[in-house]
């Protein structure tokens, strides 16, 4: 890491917090909505379900739980967060760790369990900071993969 | 031919200009390579130069600028992201991402540039295409980042760990690209510095190579041109000063100069032949052979120093031909020369050793005598007088020569040449004065009477011009009629200091010297104007020397005589000796005979003492005899005999017969008994001035008168 990098990333830590911690989503809900969003796809096919998470519906909006929906080369299909993921790809992303974690993702949904629980870093979006982060991912279709994380402690 | 053209192809191939030749077509070969050499490594050099400065200099800074535009470009994206996340001005922040966005673009571009890829091997060319692709997923990457970063600054943070990586690796190949093309051009540069430093490398062994077949071609001139003509110089100067014996040098070579010096050798060699015969020529006599005058010098010289060494005595012996004039005149020259080569071969006959021999020109010989006495070299004179006087062949006629000779002792004489010489010739005139074919020491007491001849001669010489010579007249009388019938003019000459000089004494200094025709005119001449003022009956008498015969001039000279002085020619004699007319041409007795016809009188003087053949005497124009006073004067028998023999025969040959000398009436008497028909002598009368001729005259007449 070059010394730029690093003096972005410290003058990041010391960003405030700018909203109040509220509260955090299971990971049982999220297993639930993971469930929500397969069981959409396989009812109204798998635009349907984009679209709900993109318009952000109730259902996939429980407090800081969202899905999102990627293709297996790591390309951003949908996102409850930030729709403006979508159509990115995202497969070199990794965190502060140095941890690829869409890639890890794809791995785990490629498994043959098809499903399984990703950790990582990545920003709250109530929150904006980068908060650990546990998702769990099932794979969608044959090329797709949904997951919904949620976020632990500051 | 085929020798020839061997011999030729040799001498070429070793010839010093084939040498030269040669070596400068090396000199011009090695310096054209050199020079090639250079040449090429320049022109590498420069093409390289130009690649240096043209093709990677530019494309070496487009790879750094697109090294330092994509560093600044990805520290700009974190800025971005840092920007988003503490809330600068959004402004300020899209500015920076619109800035980004062109940067992407921008460098996008120049990896496309054409120029960066000019020249570029695969590999680098690989580089570079692979790095404008991942610049491409880079470029995709850091817009998703702006485009995330303007509204969730975290997740831009967290996209950048990504566009980090891809960031680096397109770093390490534009690193890579970098160094390729820096590589590129320091080959390029150490391979300009390889072909400049080759090329110095071979201009400064062309150099070397260059100076020292200049050496080679210097001491190869030196060796074959300058050092040679250094020596033939030498040489040259030393055959100037006369060493013909210095060696010469080199003559063993084959080159040019080889041959100049056989050309030299073969110089030298006429040059001595020349000298030796221009030698033999300055010592010797081109006729005869014998070594001349100049020789003489030198070699009496030596003699005489040898003499004085060992204390000998030494002879230098001078000869001179009597008679030998006469020849050269009557028989032409080439008979006289003929002569000249027969007695010097005699004389070589004389000595062992002919290089003692002389000739000083003329008629004039010279002998050295090394190593003897007087008495000896006496002996040596007599019998070369001998070997001399023996008869000669001319054209088949035998002549007749005598060699006078004078002797000079050294060192008794002399011991100069000089002085030696002049004293053998004083001997050699006392020779000749002695009556030649005879020979004289040199005596100390002669050098006086020899000095006295010398101041005679030149007395004699002015004595016509001063006046000095006066004729006498003694008469000749009719032994019958008692009556005067001639009178015969004698000179005199009244020399001013020592008085009278008899003919006898100045005539044959005259002939010698060569006044004879001239006195001898001066006296008809004389003689005829006296005898104009005579009676037409009294003739005059003159004596013709044997010179003014042999001179072919007396025809002209006897009538010029008559005819000035209006004289007839039958009043005129000429009395000739008999020892003259002995042996005289044919032209001689042609001239007399044409003087006789025209009236002159012919008389043959001193008869009897000349041995004249009675034969030869038939062929002889003469109208009288005079009886040689020696016969007169004897009383003897036998004398008188010859004396009437000689009457008897004029008086058969229809001569008149004259007695010379007559001197006493006893004496006259016995002759006129004898049958001689005129007379003449101090009985009668002595010889008389012009002047007393006259009275004389007028006396005897007197004298008939009374008796």
């Amino acid at each position: 890491m070059k010394w730029y990098q690093a003096l972005i990333l410290i003058l990041l830590l010391f960003v405030p917090n700018l909203s109040a911690a509220e509260d955090f989503g299971t990971r049982q809900e999220a297993v639930d909505m993971v469930k929500r969003v397969k069981a959409l796809a396989a009812r109204d096919g798998l635009q349907a379900a984009v679209e709900a998470v993109n318009s952000q519906r109730p259902e996939f909006k429980i407090k800081d739980l969202y899905p999102f929906i990627y293709t297996l080369e790591g390309i951003s299909v949908a996102h409850g967060a930030n729709v403006k993921m979508v159509g990115k790809s995202w497969i070199t992303t990794k965190d502060q760790d140095g941890n690829y974690l869409i890639q890890t993702m794809v791995a785990t949904a490629s498994s043959r369990e098809g499903s399984g629980w990703v950790n990582y870093k990545w920003p709250n979006p109530l929150t904006h900071k980068i908060q650990d982060k546990s998702a769990y991912i099932e794979k969608l279709g044959e090329d797709y993969f949904v997951g919904v994380g949620i976020y632990s402690g500051l | 031919m085929p020798v020839a053209h061997l011999s030729d192809a040799f001498s070429f191939k070793r010839s010093i200009s084939t040498k030269l030749f040669v070596a400068c077509a090396l000199v011009a070969i090695c310096s054209s390579l050199g020079a090639v050499k250079v040449y090429l490594g320049l022109n590498a050099t420069t093409r390289g130069l130009h690649e240096i400065t043209d093709l990677y200099r530019p494309q070496q800074s487009a790879a750094r600028t697109i090294a330092r535009q994509a560093d600044l470009t990805h520290q700009r994206l974190f800025l971005f992201v840092a920007w988003s996340s503490v809330g600068v001005a959004a402004q300020r922040t899209s500015k920076l991402g619109a800035d980004l966005t062109e940067a992407l673009s921008r460098i996008k571009e120049l990896l496309e540039e054409p120029g960066l890829r000019r020249g570029l091997k695969s590999a680098e060319l690989g580089l570079v295409i692979e790095a404008s692709k991942q610049w491409d997923d880079y470029a995709k990457s850091a817009m998703d980042v702006l485009d995330i970063g303007s509204g969730d600054p975290a997740l831009a943070t967290m996209m950048l760990g990504g566009v980090d990586d891809q960031y680096r690796s397109i770093y390490q190949d534009i690193i890579a690209l970098n160094n390729a093309i820096s590589d590129r051009g320091d080959r390029t540069a150490s391979s300009v510095s390889m072909w400049a430093s080759n090329a110095s490398a071979a201009l400064i062994a062309g150099q070397v190579a260059l100076v020292a077949l200049l050496i080679v071609l210097c001491a190869l001139l030196y060796r074959s041109v300058f050092r040679p003509v250094a020596a033939v110089t030498a040489a040259m100067t030393a055959i100037a000063r006369g060493s013909e014996t210095a060696p010469l040098p080199l003559s063993k070579r084959t080159d040019e100069i080889g041959r100049m010096i056989k050309a030299i050798e073969g110089f030298r060699k006429k040059l001595e032949a020349d000298r030796a015969s221009i030698a033999y020529l300055a010592e010797h006599d081109a006729l005869t052979g014998l070594s001349n005058r100049t020789k003489l010098e030198q070699k009496t010289t030596e003699v005489v120093e040898r003499a004085i060494r060992s204390g000998e005595l030494a002879a230098i012996l001078l000869i001179d031909l009597d008679g030998f004039k006469l020849v050269n005149d009557t028989q032409g020259h080439a008979a006289g020369d003929q002569l000249l080569i027969q007695v010097a071969d005699r004389l070589r006959l004389c000595v062992s050793d002919s290089e003692v021999i002389f000739r000083l020109g003329g008629d004039e010989f010279a002998i050295l005598l090394d190593d003897l006495q007087a008495v000896q070299a006496a002996q040596f004179a007599k019998e070369l007088g001998q070997v001399i006087e023996a008869p000669y062949h001319l054209n088949g006629i035998a002549t007749r020569l005598s060699g006078s000779m004078g002797i000079a002792l050294a060192p008794i004489d002399g011991t100069t040449t000089a002085s030696l010489l002049k004293r053998a010739d004083m001997a050699l005139y006392e020779a000749k004065a002695e009556g030649r074919n005879t020979f004289r020491f040199f005596r100390t007491d002669i050098e006086q009477h020899i000095t006295d001849q010398r101041n005679l001669e030149g007395d004699l010489r002015n004595a016509l011009h001063l006046r000095q010579f006066e004729l006498v007249f003694q008469p000749l009388i009719n032994a019958r009629t008692q009556q005067t019938t001639t009178f015969e003019a004698l000179i005199r000459w009244r020399h001013p200091t020592r008085g009278v000089v008899s003919p006898a004494d100045f005539i044959p200094i005259a002939e010698q010297i060569g006044l004879m025709e001239e006195i001898g005119g001066w006296v008809l001449d004389e003689a005829c104007s006296a005898a104009r003022s005579w009676p037409d009956t009294i003739r005059v008498a003159v004596n013709i020397s044997g010179l003014q015969l042999q001179a072919g001039t007396l025809d002209s000279v006897v009538l010029g005589a008559l005819l000035r002085n209006g004289l007839p020619a039958d009043r005129l004699e000429l009395e000739i000796t008999e020892s003259v007319l002995i042996n005289r041409s044919d032209d001689i007795i042609e001239s007399l005979k044409r003087l006789r016809r025209r009236g002159v009188r012919i008389a043959i003087d001193d008869f009897g003492t000349g041995y004249c053949s009675l034969s030869y005497l038939r062929l002889l124009p003469f109208d009288k005899v005079k009886v040689d006073q020696s016969f007169v004067r004897d009383a003897c028998r036998a004398s008188v005999s010859i004396i009437k023999a000689i009457a008897d025969l004029g008086s058969s040959l229809g001569a008149e017969v004259t007695a010379e000398g007559v001197e006493t009436a006893e004496q006259c008497e016995r002759i006129v008994e004898a049958g001689c028909t005129e007379l003449q002598g101090y009985l009668f009368s002595r010889p008389m001035p012009k002047s007393e001729v006259s009275r004389f005259l007028l006396a005897a007449q007197d004298q008939e008168n009374v008796a």
